[in-house]
């Protein structure tokens, strides 16, 4: 009986002990979930921000490394997509362009930031309403100087006669120009290019060449996918149409090249195309074929056998006085079409000059 | 019968004293509890208020701009600049809120401009009302030339584009010293912007204080955006917008703003009372900025 009695003599420390961890659980789980509400709300607000950035990087990196031989020739209503590219931090972004006409292009830049399993924590998309930016049509004479031209030997040819036409373009040669043309070095035509100034022209280069001498012959190259190899400093296009179909590719690239140094010599000489700009001298010592623009702010002297420039060929003579010569058998061939073919080939695109950032939702 | 008895008054006080004890401590701990808790409720909703309305406001500012007609343009001399941001004040902004952008896709006639549907970017599609800004183009081979002109939806409608597309098809109103001579420079694949009127401002109702916003394109009323604020008094301010130039000054000219920074204090919704302290309201002072992203030149 007394045993039986001890056992009902329960006490409340158990359910007072229980009650007092529940109390003392919720306080904790409350803190918590508000702590945690906080927490994901800021890395929320960090992920977005980081789309939104990835999706600010690649609009303005298609934009400084404009896809000219793609873009370029992209009919106006098509769509060119390309593929992501990953950033640090496990963002990503990935760009399509649009063209809206002849001139406008919109850029849509989605950027992404995932999770380690490659679940998608932000998305955000901005837009950008570009412009191909004009580079004009080109001088108004085969040779265009800031000095008075000394030409050496018989057989150097200049000519304003308009007639040569260019592979793979349906474009008809127009009105001749005068062989040589004399300005003065301060010339706004050796400074400004259609909306162009030399100096942002020379920003969006793709290959920059500091002072030096080239003793590797110039040509077009293909990469591993037989795409013309953009990446290969070497390569400058392919003026002529009778490489066959194999460098085609190569037939609609046009670079700007910039030689930022006090003197570059072509050694080895080559071909190529696109928009060659010299911040001080240029020599070129043997045969050379180069279709397009050559825009140099000091002297030139062309020497050598077999050097031929067609298009157009502009020497300010400016910083040391420096003179233009052209001697051996140099050739210096105005041509429209191939002003045309690579002011508009090497053309970039630039965002509006107003309003040009579109919030994509 | 011994087993039988009751309890003597001393354990019967004992009881009741230590059962009042429990309970008072018990008591204690469920009122605290509650406050606790309330007051974890009220931070989170401030703080998620506060956050979520900075994003809001920032979503809603980013794009503003101002546009000029340049002289080369030849619409019209001297024209005017015309900034996005019209009322700039420390507690109060009227600004041209974007709404969406289109691009034309026929070539525009009789005031009515096609807009391609599947173009169509933005928050919503084109309304009735809905101020907009439309490219235009002067000498193809130069951007120099090109402008934005201005003008008012009156009608709107469905129609086709030149490539067969469906289009939205806004009739429009051009005003300004451009407006005669704008649709004819209207080319086919140009951005047309379209906008309302919006207004952000400080503002008491109930009793509180809050950021509101309305529609001043649609005649529209305050309505609370974000709050409750703190009051505005001589030692503190629910709500201050600054206009900072390209250097980071505060500036009061609408073209030369090029970021809004703003401080939004919020407050719970009631009084709260963290441990130990005093019942009272509490607050969250939260700093931002947003460089606006279409005045860069």
């Amino acid at each position: 009986m007394s045993r039986s009695r001890r056992a009902d003599e329960r006490g409340m420390a158990l359910a007072l002990a229980i009650f007092a961890l529940v109390v003392v659980g919720a306080l904790v789980a409350g803190a918590f979930l508000a702590g945690h509400l906080e927490q994901r709300t800021g890395r929320s607000s960090l992920y977005a921000e980081q789309a939104a950035d990835a999706a600010e990087a690649g609009a303005a990196e298609l934009l400084a490394s404009w896809d000219a031989p793609t873009l370029n020739v992209l009919a106006p209503g098509s769509v060119a997509a390309f593929p992501a590219t990953p950033l640090a931090g496990r963002a990503s972004y990935r760009s399509t362009v649009t063209r809206l006409n002849e001139q406008l292009f919109l850029v849509q830049s989605h950027g992404t930031r995932v999770d380690a399993s490659g679940g998608t924590l932000a998305r955000r998309t901005v837009g950008l309403v570009a412009r191909l930016a004009s580079l004009g049509e080109g001088p108004e004479a085969a040779l265009t100087t800031g000095r008075p031209v000394e030409i050496a030997g018989s057989e150097v040819t200049i000519s304003g006669n308009d007639s040569a036409s260019v592979a793979g373009s349906d474009c008809a040669p127009g009105r001749s120009r005068p062989a040589t043309r004399a300005v003065p070095p301060s010339s706004v035509v050796f400074a400004m290019f259609g909306d162009v100034e030399f100096e942002r022209l020379a920003a969006h280069a793709a290959i920059v060449l500091p002072d030096t001498t080239l003793t590797s012959s110039l040509r077009p190259s293909l990469d591993d996918r037989n795409h013309c190899d953009i990446a290969d400093g070497a390569n400058w296009g392919e003026p002529r149409a009778s490489s066959g179909a194999a460098l085609e590719s190569c037939r609609r690239y046009f670079p700007i090249v910039y030689a930022k140094g006090p003197r570059l010599t072509i050694a080895a000489g080559g071909r190529g195309q696109g928009i060659l700009l010299v911040a001080g001298g240029l020599d070129i010592t043997s045969d050379f074929d180069f279709s397009g623009l050559i825009v140099v702010k000091g002297g030139v002297r062309i020497s050598g056998a077999g050097s031929r420039i067609t298009g157009a060929l502009m020497a300010a003579n400016g910083p040391d006085q420096s003179r233009t010569q052209i001697a051996g058998d140099a050739t210096v061939q105005y041509s429209s079409c191939a002003l045309r073919s690579a002011l508009g080939g090497a053309a970039f695109a630039e965002p509006l000059g107003q309003r040009s950032w579109v919030q994509v939702y | 019968m011994n087993a039988r008895r009751g309890f003597t008054l001393i354990e019967l006080m004992v009881g009741l004293v230590l059962v009042t004890a429990v309970g008072a401590v018990t008591y204690a701990l469920l009122v605290q509890n509650q406050r606790v808790a309330r007051s974890q409720s009220e931070h989170a909703g401030l703080q998620d208020n506060v956050r979520t309305g900075t994003v809001v406001v920032a979503n809603e500012l980013r794009e503003i701009g101002y546009d000029s007609i340049p002289e080369t343009a030849g619409l019209a001399a001297g024209a005017s600049v015309s900034p996005d941001l019209l009322v700039m004040e420390r507690g109060r902004l009227v600004y041209k809120a974007m709404r969406g952008i289109g691009f034309t896709c026929a070539v525009p006639a009789s005031g009515q401009v096609r807009l391609q549907r599947t173009t169509l970017l933005g928050l919503r599609p084109p309304e009735v009302g809905d101020s907009i800004t439309a490219y235009v183009e002067g000498n193809p081979d130069t951007g120099a030339d090109d402008a934005w002109v201005h003008g008012v939806v009156t009608a709107r409608g469905g129609g086709i584009c030149e490539d067969g597309s469906p289009a939205v098809t806004l009739t429009m109103t051009f005003v300004g010293s451009a407006a005669a001579a704008a649709p004819a420079r209207m080319v086919v694949g140009g951005p047309v912007r379209f906008f309302e009127v919006m207004e952000l401002r400080y503002y008491q109702s109930s009793g509180k204080s809050w950021l509101g916003s309305r529609s001043v394109s649609a005649g529209g009323v305050i309505e609370p955006m974000l709050g409750p604020l703190a009051d505005s008094t001589a030692s503190q301010r629910g709500l201050t917008f600054v206009y900072l130039d390209r250097n980071g000054v505060a500036t009061t000219i609408p073209n030369e703003v090029r970021e809004i920074a703003w401080t939004i204090k919020g407050v719970t919704d009631g009084p709260v009372r963290a441990s130990g302290t005093a019942l009272a309201v509490d607050s969250l002072t939260l700093s931002t900025s947003v460089a606006l992203r279409n005045t860069l030149r």
